[in-house]
């Protein structure tokens, strides 16, 4: 049940423990940014969140960086209209949104709405951005994060035996 | 050997599908056609059940109640209703809804009705033309006493007479002058033979005196001598008299005009027009059935128009056919609709809104509308039907002479209209079948003619009353046509005029002469007068005693129009 509980805790240091940690942060903060900024009434949320779960990443980080997305998303809601309309009303690109919504089901993914399609391609192409700005994070702040769960001995006990055992052998290990 | 360990956990998970298909999707359902009639036909929607029908692969719902937002009471009652989906739209984000059908459904006339407002056809039936009619009978009616009283001859002739009298009294008074200084002046000359001095004084002053006397007696003989042809004159004044007044006596029959319009006008009597009426509103409330072009919701951003998304509409009902009874107070009737081609987003539709309503009662009502909503122009075409149930009687004018007491066995009423835009044009044709006229007639001097009506009008078997509008869609014009008033007066043009031009003819012969007669009297009375005035000419003055003693003695210059004044003479030429 603690193991249960302590979940969330631990997903959310594991990239500063596991050996491919940073990686999957990474890649979790890329995905969560595209799934956060993109409006959830849609066929292309779902997809997105659907292939986030698939995918094995850091859901804390994910989730972290859907809900930090989430709000950039309605502070640039503006922007992300114009861009919209930029890709949809394109002159060459208007040909391939025009048959890629002839396809079954595209029609839900609601990709013909400015907002929609706007913070779809915003979230693709901040996606590597993200996941480059989670690794240099990653690499700056690992070792005295690490540090610093492991100077408390709740958070030894909350994280695990795995965890422990990994430390000696950790870039940021303490023993 | 059964593996129940695989087994069983999927046939948990079918049965928990299964369920959740069956018993689950009802209260989305529910929701989901609660809030499609809401933004579809702008009605509040409670649905109790919706359920899948597996057997019959459609959505049924049950115990559908809609009402109009502004009233409390239910304006549809639907016990049961089915929706019959295309599936395969879904994957286009569609929602094509091949048929849906309701039995049974309980609806309120009265509030689809008052929903669409009142219609203004508020007409006051004027009064009849054809008062006329009664007016001239009534003139011809006079008697010839009083006709020849009132006669332009009978009147100049009066003042005729008058003008002599005046005119001969006058000149009796200035011939009794003219006596009386000639009678002086004799006097005075018999007195001046005794006197010759005085004499010689007064033959300085009697030449003008002489000469005044002689102008006065030239002017007497001028205007003595002009008397024939005033005479002549005045002859003239009555034969105009008499030609004016016998031109009105055959003017009579001309003023009789049956006017078509307003013919038609008093035929839209109060039921023939809440007919006219109900017909149009039941056009208006199935127009209301197109709603306005609705785009799906979107909080933000606006949606790009791709041709192969949004060519065609989100939703469409291909046919929706609906059955039951409507209810109009405590009165209950059946009515089946059928409508194709349904849609909130008609303009993405190449095939218009197609309507066929019918309604047993008040009167049986067919209306059928094409609206048509797929381009920048709205265009409908309505075509409406009303058929009167029972025998219907009405009274043709009222207030005239020759009321007519009319029914016809049924009253068809087909109202036809286009409206394009906010303009409406068409009209709505009372065709009033089995038609019988018969005349009123309550007054006994005019039975006559009431009784030449009815032979003339005894032929009509039908009539139509057209009325015609045009214009502005909230406040048309009308106009009024019928082909009744077309028969009826050339019925009445020649009845009138063959029992007028018959009493005209006996008028003339009352009168014959009578005019002449007139004339007569008034040349007998002038020339009673003249010789009442002729009698004045023994009284008048010596004159050839006058040349003799005075003038041709005193005064040898001095001549007096002796022949001027012998006006007896004058006077009887």
């Amino acid at each position: 049940m603690s193991s249960w509980l302590c979940y969330p805790v631990r997903s959310l240091a594991a990239p500063f423990w596991e050996d491919a940690g940073a990686h999957y942060a990474g890649l979790g903060a890329a995905l969560g940014a595209v799934v956060g900024i993109v409006p959830k009434d849609n066929l292309t949320a779902l997809l997105l969140a659907t292939l986030l779960l698939t995918l094995r990443v850091n859901l804390a980080t994910a989730g972290a960086s859907a809900l930090l997305f989430a709000w950039i998303g309605w502070l640039f809601d503006g922007q992300l209209d114009l861009l919209g309309a930029a890709v949809l009303e394109h002159e060459r690109t208007y040909p391939l949104w025009n048959a890629f919504f002839a396809l079954p089901w595209a029609g839900w993914t609601r990709l013909d709405n400015t907002i929609v399609a706007g913070s779809f391609c915003a979230g693709v192409a901040f996606a590597c951005p993200v996941y480059v700005a989670a690794r240099l994070i990653h690499r700056w702040s690992a070792e005295p994060i690490d540090r610093a769960l492991r100077s408390r001995a709740w958070i030894r006990q909350a994280l695990g035996p795995d965890f422990i055992a990994r430390g000696a052998t950790a870039p940021g290990g303490g023993e | 050997m059964i593996r129940w360990s695989y087994l069983l956990p999927r046939l948990g998970v079918a049965v928990v599908v299964g369920g959740v298909v069956l018993f689950g999707t009802g209260p989305a359902l529910r929701s989901f056609v609660c809030s499609s009639l809401r933004h579809g036909l702008g009605v509040d929607a409670q649905v109790e059940r919706v359920r899948f029908d597996a057997a019959a692969g459609a959505f049924v719902a049950e115990n559908v109640r809609l009402a109009s937002p502004s009233s409390d009471d239910a304006v549809f009652v639907i016990p049961k209703a089915t929706l019959d989906i295309d599936a395969s739209s879904l994957t286009r984000r569609r929602f094509v809804v091949d048929e849906v059908s309701a039995t049974g459904v309980e609806a309120s006339a009265d509030e689809i009705l008052a929903s669409i407002g009142r219609t203004r056809i508020d007409l006051a039936p004027p009064p009849f033309a054809a008062r006329d009619l009664a007016e001239a009978l009534a003139s011809v009616e006079l008697d010839v006493a009083t006709l020849l009283r009132e006669s332009a001859t009978y009147v100049t002739g009066e003042q005729i007479v008058k003008e002599w009298e005046t005119r001969l009294e006058l000149l009796k008074r200035r011939a009794k002058l003219l006596e009386a200084r000639v009678s002086l002046l004799e006097k005075e000359s018999a007195e001046l033979r005794t006197n010759p001095l005085r004499a010689v004084d007064r033959l300085a002053t009697i030449a003008k005196e002489l000469e005044s006397v002689r102008v006065e007696s030239n002017t007497l003989v001028k205007e003595l001598k002009g008397l024939p042809n005033q005479i002549e004159a005045d002859r003239l004044r009555l034969r105009e008299a008499k030609n004016a007044d016998l031109a009105k006596l055959r003017a009579i029959p001309e003023v009789i005009k049956a006017e078509p319009r307003q013919i038609a006008e008093s035929l839209i009597g109060e039921d023939r027009l809440e007919t006219a009426k109900l017909a149009y509103r039941w056009a208006l409330a199935i127009r209301e059935l197109a709603s306005p072009e609705l785009e799906p919701e979107r909080a933000e951003g606006r949606n790009v128009f791709f041709p192969s998304l949004s060519g065609e509409p989100d939703l469409l009902v291909r046919r929706f056919a609906c059955d039951g009874t409507m209810q109009s107070g405590d009165d209950r009737y059946p009515f089946a609709l059928v409508c194709t081609n349904w849609t909130p987003q008609p303009r993405r539709m190449t095939e218009p809104l197609v309507v066929d309503f019918y309604v047993e009662r008040p009167l049986p009502t067919r209306v059928q509308a094409v609206i048509d909503r797929t381009t920048d122009r709205p265009r409908d075409t309505l075509l409406v039907e009303v058929r009167s149930t029972q025998p219907v009687r009405f009274e043709l004018g009222k207030e005239t002479a020759w009321a007519l007491a009319a029914s016809a066995r049924q009253v068809v009423c087909t109202v036809h209209a286009e409206v394009v835009d906010d303009r409406i044009e068409g009209a709505a044709v009372l065709r009033h079948q089995g038609v019988a006229l018969d005349p009123v007639g309550e007054d006994s001097q005019r039975s006559e003619l009431v009784a030449a009506i009815g032979e003339a009008v005894a032929t009509i078997d039908a009539f139509d009353v057209a009325i015609r509008f045009e214009g502005n869609r909230e406040a048309p014009k009308f106009q009024f046509a019928t082909d009744l008033a077309d028969r009826l007066a050339p019925a009445f043009e020649k009845v009138a005029t063959e029992r007028l031009a018959r009493r005209r003819v006996q008028l003339e012969s009352q009168l014959a002469g009578s005019f002449d007669a007139i004339e007569q009297r008034v040349l007998e009375r002038v020339k009673q007068r003249n010789g009442e005035f002729a009698a004045l000419a023994p009284k008048l003055p010596s004159l050839a005693e006058l040349e003799r003693t005075v003038v041709e003695r005193i005064s040898p210059n001095l001549s007096l129009p002796r022949e001027a004044l012998k006006l007896p003479n004058l006077l009887r030429r």
